[in-house]
């Protein structure tokens, strides 16, 4: 299942314009018919590969679209290497408040490896464990100190408030 | 299963960037009209591309590796009152040394199974024990699959048992 209110729209469309202009090679072009079937595989041989890769690219972390308000539900860290040749990396996986149908699905994130991010995070992930629900915070405009690379962002975490229970 | 990911997006492109090729080049059409057909094939793609972001990190029902280290897990009930079937997600890297190491989401269908290995999981990981998640080929019959897309696909069962001590505490966390 894709789960993407927003992509579909633009598949769909990139789609249709495709077969827009498979039409137009069929029926309004005087190329050879081996030419306009070849045309028609290799679009349909298109749409079930580009149908097929979906599924592949479902799961992995993102590194973009982080909501500015988020509940932490999970963290990994993956530390750079001596030798530079890894980067490193901070894997958030989170959930934002309940969408419009309340369905919560979480989603994962993966941001740039800072010094001072992975304390932050190593602190939330300690309260985690102590089970203290997290809410995290996307400081606008500001990446954490070491951060590097695009999609360098700072965070804050706070302990969730305790809910609130009605008066008897 | 073949594995495409995003070279079969990439050839995509460059089928269609041929078809428009072709299409400018021995089509009789107007040259506005070829004009116009570039400039929304430019426009589907800048749109696919910018859609793709949006699609990661939401979470995949398929691919479970066959041995995972488990990082997280969000359990959501079934809500009778709205009808939604609730879901098992977790959060988990495979164990697989040639596979990518970056941990994954998941999700499957709620079960009380499913729940209580899960919450088992999830319990030792709060414990600061790692568990390592395998996954076994299900024999027994459940009955008729709720979703109907599930149809040939082989129900699993997925054990958990702590990861062998190799060293400091993990790093990962969840609630």
């Amino acid at each position: 299942m894709i789960n993407s209110a927003a992509a579909s729209p633009a598949f769909f469309a990139a789609y249709a314009l495709v077969a827009l202009l498979l039409i137009n090679v069929l029926f309004f072009t005087r190329f050879a018919w081996w030419l306009k079937l070849a045309s028609t595989a290799l679009v349909l041989g298109l749409y079930w590969s580009s149908w097929q890769a979906m599924p592949a690219l479902l799961g992995w972390p993102a590194t973009s679209g982080m909501p500015e308000r988020f509940n932490l539900s999970g963290l990994s860290i993956m530390e750079p290497e001596k030798n530079g040749a890894n980067k490193g990396a901070i894997y958030l996986w989170t959930t934002r408040f309940a969408t419009a149908n309340g369905e919560i699905v979480p989603r994962a994130f993966q941001i740039p490896f800072s010094p001072e991010l992975q304390l932050k995070v190593a602190g939330a992930g300690t309260k985690l464990r102590k089970r203290m629900p997290q809410l995290g915070e996307v400081v606008p405009g500001k990446p954490a100190a070491g951060g590097h690379g695009a999609g360098a962002i700072d965070l804050n975490f706070f302990d969730m408030p305790d809910p609130l229970f009605p008066e008897r | 299963m073949l594995s495409f990911g995003h070279s079969s997006i990439v050839a995509g492109y460059v089928v269609v960037t041929l078809c428009l090729l072709l299409l400018g080049m021995f089509s009789r059409w107007h040259w506005v009209a070829k004009l116009g057909l570039v400039a929304a094939v430019t426009a589907a793609w800048c749109a696919v591309y910018f859609a793709l972001p949006a699609m990661l990190g939401w979470p995949t029902d398929r691919d479970v590796p066959r041995r995972f280290n488990l990082v997280a897990v969000y359990i959501q009930e079934p809500d009778q009152t709205s009808g939604k079937p609730g879901a098992v997600f977790f959060w988990a890297s495979d164990l697989d040394p040639d596979a990518d190491q970056r941990p994954r989401a998941y999700r499957l269908p709620f079960s009380p199974g499913f729940k209580s290995v899960f919450e088992e999981g999830q319990g030792k990981l709060r414990q600061n024990i790692p568990q390592i998640g395998e996954l076994e080929e299900d024999d027994e019959v459940h009955g008729v699959p709720a979703d109907r897309l599930q149809l040939g696909q082989r129900s699993v069962k997925i054990k958990f048992r702590d990861a062998p001590p190799s060293g400091p505490p993990s790093k990962d966390a969840a609630p």
